[in-house]
């Protein structure tokens, strides 16, 4: 078990910083809109743009999934391969959560109250998480190459802000995304300006997390 | 279940809550003890004859008077209560008690298990249940303490499930999850199951909501082949203990499920108790009970679901070369609709239930045929209350009824008006 102290803040606060400031010198932003194929915006998706023959700065940044009144929170949790995320449980009961995906199998044990423990994704892809007390929770960790992401709002829209000018592969990934309708996109970035995206997803039948207490949960 | 079976069981059960109650501290907070119950309050509008219940022909938990005219009853349906301690993060142990103003015992247990479920390590993964539990049928009682989030009454199906099968054993399961999908394959092996069939056969097909303790003994009709000389089934008692070991041998179940992301699941069973049907313990006769079941169940628009079951089998009570004293095979199917919206649930359930008596015993008519149909309305005010309103109509033809000097053909209507409470404690 490991908890976060203050100075470990400060000092990721002191990283971002610097990061931001460094590449606030010739950087543009890229804004994408994702819809459904037939036309529904789509929250929840992860836009990310891949720089194209240099390699991707790793850039630290903060990440949590909480777990809270018997959920997962975030639902989708996009972070740079490298990040370690905070696991804290804000509910006064025990959690048990898991992963066996490929990009990263492991199991915590969580108690109630304020707990808090960290895990760190090094490896790109889709990892599904659960808890073994709660058949209810689901969420996603999706871990990507590099440090300009974002997921979509209610509107289908995301900002990627502070890119680097240069070419770039821009990707879209959504839990459910139909397998084999995967979007990508080259995309040149100007060091001043938006430079527009826009792309439709195939998605299968709505896999929302559910809610504790829906059917097949012990009532009440 | 026996003096002695009861005493060992109910040792194991008290053994497992002490270790729960503290006696292993591998962990900060664990062992961890977490109780959920739900009292059920019931109006009950009859117009039937007289139920099962008070040794009557009727299918419904509530019925008419001893003459057969209609009745308002107010009733403790049921309280129960499902303790759950989790002795480490993987095991843990779980008993159902209930109480209710018609069974034998003032609280009897429903289940009462231990259960082993690591926390998944990749796509196959191992499950395993000991003591006394439902086994894998009903996709209808899914809610707390075997209830249906759907009706009052369960189906004729799952409320002989409620009754007179229990896996009193241990069952073994292997999962694979998918990213869309998991299935399951268990199978078990178990005792204290020889009776079952007895009640199916004598009584028939039932439709309510009242789930057998294992202590409990459910009531026959006098029939007249109970009769010490003359009957052709001697010395039966007047009421079914369902969970009794009789022959010494162990019976199985091999079952299989499967959830879909997409929203759907499958359940398929095949059961058989194996049991030595020329046994007789001076009480209870040795059934060979044997079936098979499916069920279904899936979202077909948002909000608005249908589920599906069939259950198929035969029953055998004292096989002999030259003849069997009684051979029924018995089936029903059932199909429910239910809306939901916002707190409001509105379900429709039709079913139809038979069984056919292939012996020539003369004093052993077990007959019936029947259909039943059941609307109900559920309103959760809040999430610890619900009050449900369920108007249930049978249909049934029954050839015993004609040696009682009734009409085979009767039809029933009981409504009943139920509030539940719920608690939790941990
Ligand atoms: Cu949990």
């Amino acid at each position: 078990m490991v908890r976060f102290g203050a100075a470990r803040r400060f000092g990721f606060g002191l990283g971002i910083l610097a990061f931001g400031w460094a590449a606030a010198a010739a950087a543009g932003t890229i804004t994408a809109q994702i819809n459904s194929d037939d036309g529904a915006a789509i929250s929840d998706a992860v836009v990310y743009a891949v720089p194209v023959g240099a390699p991707a700065p790793l850039k630290p940044s903060k990440a949590l999934m909480i777990q809270e009144n018997q959920q997962f929170n975030p639902f989708v949790l996009p972070v740079q391969a490298g990040t370690a995320v905070e696991f804290p449980n804000r509910d006064s009961f025990r959690h048990h959560v898991y992963s066996f995906s490929p990009a990263k199998s492991f199991e915590l044990k969580l108690f109630g109250g304020t707990e808090t423990q960290i895990v760190t994704f090094d490896k790109e892809g889709v990892v599904a998480l659960g808890c073994n007390i709660h058949d209810n929770m689901l969420a996603y960790i999706y871990v990507v190459p590099t440090p300009y992401f974002a997921k979509t709002d209610e509107r289908g829209q995301v900002t990627l802000s502070d890119v680097p000018a240069g070419n770039y592969t821009v990707k879209v990934w959504h839990p459910n995304q139909k397998a084999g309708s995967e979007q990508k996109a080259a995309l040149a970035v100007a060091a001043d300006g938006a430079t527009a995206y826009k792309a439709a997803l195939t998605l299968k039948r709505d896999r929302k997390q559910k809610k504790p207490g829906a059917k097949d949960e012990t009532e009440y | 279940m026996g003096a002695l079976a009861r005493a060992v069981f109910s040792a194991l059960t008290c053994s497992a809550f002490c270790i729960g109650a503290g006696a292993l501290h591998a962990d900060d907070d664990l062992p961890s003890l977490t109780i959920k119950g739900l009292l059920d309050g019931r109006l009950a509008f009859t117009d039937t004859p007289r139920s099962w219940e008070d040794k009557g022909f009727g299918k419904t938990r509530y019925g008419g008077d001893a003459t057969g005219d209609h009745r308002e009853l107010a009733r403790l349906a049921e309280a129960a209560a499902v303790m759950q301690a989790h002795l480490t993060w993987d095991l843990s142990a779980v008993v159902h008690i209930t109480a209710n103003s018609q069974q034998r015992h003032a609280v009897d247990v429903v289940e009462a298990y231990v259960q082993y479920k690591p926390a998944p390590t990749g796509n196959l993964g191992v499950r395993l249940k000991a003591g006394a539990f439902f086994p894998p049928i009903s996709l209808e009682n899914t809610n707390l303490a075997w209830t249906s989030p759907y009706t009052i009454s369960s189906s004729a199906i799952n409320t002989w499930v409620g009754e007179e099968l229990r896996t009193i054993g241990a069952e073994a399961s292997a999962v694979y999850r998918s990213d869309t999908w998991d299935a399951s394959l268990s199978a078990a092996l178990y005792g204290f199951n020889d009776p079952t069939g007895s009640l199916l056969t004598w009584r028939g097909w039932a439709i309510h909501d009242r789930e057998a303790g294992l202590f409990e003994r459910l009531p026959l009709a006098p029939l007249p082949n109970f009769k010490v000389g003359s009957g052709s089934a001697p010395g039966q008692a007047g009421a079914v203990d369902p969970f009794k070991e009789l022959d010494d041998r162990i019976g199985v179940y091999i079952a299989g499920g499967l959830n879909h992301d997409d929203g759907y699941k499958l359940r398929a069973i095949y059961y058989d108790n194996r049991a030595n049907n020329r046994v007789f313990d001076g009480r209870q006769y040795a059934w060979h009970t044997r079936f098979g079941a499916v069920s279904a169940a899936t979202d077909l628009t948002e909000g608005l679901e249908v589920v599906a079951q069939g259950m198929a089998g035969r029953t055998t009570m004292a096989s002999f070369p030259t003849h069997t004293v009684a051979d029924n095979d018995f089936a029903s199917a059932f199909v429910l609709l239910s809306h939901t919206w916002d707190q409001h649930r509105l379900s429709g359930r039709a079913e139809i239930f038979d069984i056919n008596d292939n012996d020539h015993t003369p004093d052993d008519p077990n007959a019936e045929h029947g259909t039943a149909l059941t609307v109900s309305y559920v309103y959760r005010p809040t999430p610890t209350q619900r009050l449900t309103i369920e108007a249930l109509h049978v249909n049934s033809n029954r050839d015993v009824r004609a040696r009682f000097g009734q009409s085979r053909r009767q039809s029933e209507d009981l409504v009943q008006l139920s509030y539940r409470l719920f608690f939790s404690w941990e």
